[in-house]
């Protein structure tokens, strides 16, 4: 089934609510700072080929973000005793923007376990002659136009629209804001918390998708994750073209092809 | 009813067409815009307006602090503080205040506190503000959704630090200190009277209730706008069986007083446009990081006091609306007066924070508002509440203080 299951950990102090969906090799999918309010087509076409997990981060409804602080490693931990709780042993690991950056600090915390790394436009680094946008500081106008390829594509609007309903309107806004919230405590002021000085530790082999038009975070970032990832088995980066950072739904089938063929290989 | 007279310190030269070519006044503003030499009188003709304010009668002198912002000038406000200490004899110093998260370890504010509360001999008041999201998200780059916890923390610190005669250790998530130890101590005992200003986020009222300090609501939209929040604030006094005394709540209004009604759009209509236009035009996307509200604020339907929603509140409008709307109390002293009186008393507010150098004001402007309201105004407004409540919020200064210069005086 692909509707949202819950679980508890630490004897309440988090829900955690999860996705479950498809069979084959274990694949779970980090979300980034936009959240995963349903089980997208992009992770529709990989459950075709994987048994994809995909957990919501405490604070993108799941709950217990404050137990977390602003301390990336216990969200790293935290992610690990879901995955746990799920017996999910060695999974291949898939995280976009912010999950990405969790991701890495995963496979960098316990390297042995994590089978491949795929890196989709991750956060996590930061480049002095090439920042990062401030996407908190956007208005959602201007966050949608650095977030697509086409701001101007049906999808990029859906991203705008609010439901009718003021209330309804007032509830998805409300969410919104708390998933942003809960990402500024790993990505505020700068998505650097020290990641660069743990990814030698890495081994899986690596894969780094990114949308060749990624104003959020250039591609300029997938070669420094290539610098260094010293001790990754292998390290490879692809770009999608027509694709900006949320490139896993702006070109679904070329970006999951390019995930299903590097874990094939 | 006190009356503290507030600065801002606004930087008086933004040109004309800012809203046109910058998109904010804060955080990203280019200092190129600032000129130093025009900064060293300009400093120096505010600390004399507030200098002048004591010496028209005012109960306390205020200042605040703000970061990467050309309409608040006061990075440090205890270095404003420290220049008024020695140049001022009687009025309280409201320092409002320090935004204690911001200060690493916060036993800086302890400290800086105690200096200032004994070199004033007791005039202090310690300034406790969380700081706007500009301030601490923005420009200081602190974590929004850890910011409150943060604030605590170094309130716990500063509050221990004050009332401990002895070295102790601190093992907090923010601070760890193995030897917390004030030297000097404040005048103040156990400490002198803490506010908390507040943008309005409902929180803070059960925690500063809790407590028992004054709370003070900084907005620049009037008392109009302020009865929502006021009336939250003492709907949770009542709640609480807080004893519902005016003076523990503090509000700012901005005060221009004429000889007449126009002579007062004459004098002053430009300059507060150039206040609400110009020194309040913010980039939406900094007026509120996600998570410095919490969600039950979000959820009270509180809004930020700048970005979409309060430009909303004052573009395009006239002096007329201005001034209809109560953001600004303007006119004679006769109808200055009569709007404030209803104003204090409908917020019950017994700490009148009045902001009298608006916007682009020269100086001279300033010492004409500052004298006609304290020789017209506000000797009818201090007896508000005078004889009904106590002011257990004010300073306690020693009878017997120094005179600067005296000991080398010949």
């Amino acid at each position: 089934m692909n509707g949202l299951q819950t679980l508890t950990l630490r004897n309440g102090l988090f829900t955690v609510k999860y996705y479950q969906h498809g069979a084959g090799a274990q694949l779970v999918y980090l979300h980034g700072a936009g959240g995963l309010p349903a089980f997208t087509p992009d992770l529709e076409i990989l459950s075709q080929h994987f048994a994809v997990t995909a957990p919501l981060h405490p604070g993108f409804g799941s709950t217990g973000e404050e137990h977390l602080h602003a301390d990336v490693l216990k969200l790293t931990l935290h992610t690990w005793d879901v995955l746990d709780r799920l017996g999910i042993a060695e999974p291949i690991l898939v995280g976009h923007s912010m999950g990405g950056m969790l991701a890495a600090e995963m496979a960098a915390i316990e390297p042995r376990r994590v089978k491949k790394l795929v890196l989709v436009g991750a956060a996590g680094l930061w480049l002095d002659d090439c920042p990062t946008a401030d996407f908190f500081a956007m208005t959602p106008e201007e966050l949608v136009e650095a977030a697509f390829y086409d701001p101007q594509s049906d999808l990029a609007k859906a991203f705008l629209a609010l439901p009718q309903d003021k209330d309804a309107a007032n509830e998805v806004m409300i969410q919104r804001l708390k998933g942003f919230a809960a990402a500024g405590r790993f990505l505020w002021p700068l998505p650097d918390r020290g990641l660069s000085e743990r990814l030698y530790r890495v081994k899986a082999p690596t894969l780094l998708l990114w949308g060749e038009g990624d104003k959020l975070i250039p591609v300029r970032y997938a070669q420094a994750f290539c610098d260094f990832l010293t001790s990754s088995a292998s390290v490879k980066v692809e770009l999608i073209p027509r694709a900006g950072h949320m490139v896993l739904l702006e070109q679904a089938q070329a970006a999951t092809r390019a995930i299903r063929e590097f874990c094939r290989a | 009813m006190k009356v503290n007279w507030f600065h801002l310190m606004p930087y008086r030269w933004l040109p004309d067409d800012f809203r046109e070519r910058y998109r904010s006044v804060w955080v990203d503003i280019p200092s190129a815009l600032w000129d130093s030499r025009k900064g060293h009188h300009l400093y120096n003709e505010y600390l004399d307006e507030l200098e002048f304010a004591e010496k028209m009668g005012v109960d306390g002198i205020c200042v605040n602090e703000h970061h990467a912002n050309a309409y608040g000038l006061m990075p440090s406000p205890n270095i404003m503080a420290a220049c008024l200490a020695r140049r001022t004899s009687r009025a309280n110093l409201v320092v409002l205040g320090d935004s204690l998260a911001l200060y690493n370890p916060p036993t800086r504010v302890a400290e800086e506190f105690a200096m200032l509360d004994c070199i004033s001999g007791g005039r202090l008041v310690a300034g406790f503000p969380v700081g706007s999201s500009m301030d601490t998200n923005f420009a200081y780059g602190e974590v929004p959704a850890t910011l409150r916890e943060k604030y605590y923390e170094a309130h716990d610190l500063i509050m221990k630090a004050w009332t401990t005669p002895e070295p102790f250790a601190f093992n907090g998530r923010y601070s760890k200190i193995r030897y917390v130890n004030l030297w000097p101590r404040p005048l103040q005992q156990p400490h002198p009277p803490v506010w908390v200003p507040g943008g309005g986020s409902i929180e803070t009222w059960d925690w500063v209730l809790e407590r028992d300090y004054a709370y003070c609501y900084l907005s620049y939209f009037g008392y109009q706008y302020a009865k929502k929040v006021m009336d939250g604030f003492w709907e949770k006094v009542a709640q609480k069986g807080a004893e519902p005394n005016p003076y523990r709540a503090g509000f700012l209004q901005l005060i221009a007083v004429s000889e007449t009604d126009a002579q007062a759009e004459k004098d002053y209509s430009k300059h507060v446009d150039y206040f609400f236009n110009r020194c309040l035009h913010v980039h939406s996307g900094f007026a509120d990081a996600p998570g410095y509200r919490t969600e039950a604020t979000v959820r009270a339907g509180l809004q930020a006091q700048v970005g979409d929603a309060a430009d909303m509140f004052r573009y395009g409008l006239s002096w007329k609306e201005f001034v209809d709307r109560g953001y600004i109390i303007t006119g004679s002293p006769a109808t200055v007066r009569d709007r404030l009186a209803e104003a204090v008393k409908g917020l019950r507010i017994g700490q009148l924070m009045v902001l009298q150098q608006i916007g682009s004001m020269p100086k001279e402007l300033v010492l004409k508002n500052t004298e006609l309201f304290a020789k017209e105004v506000m000797p009818s407004i201090k007896k508000i509440w005078a004889n009904e409540w106590q002011d257990r919020w004010c300073p306690k200064p020693i009878p017997e203080r120094a005179v600067p210069g005296e000991a080398v005086a010949n």
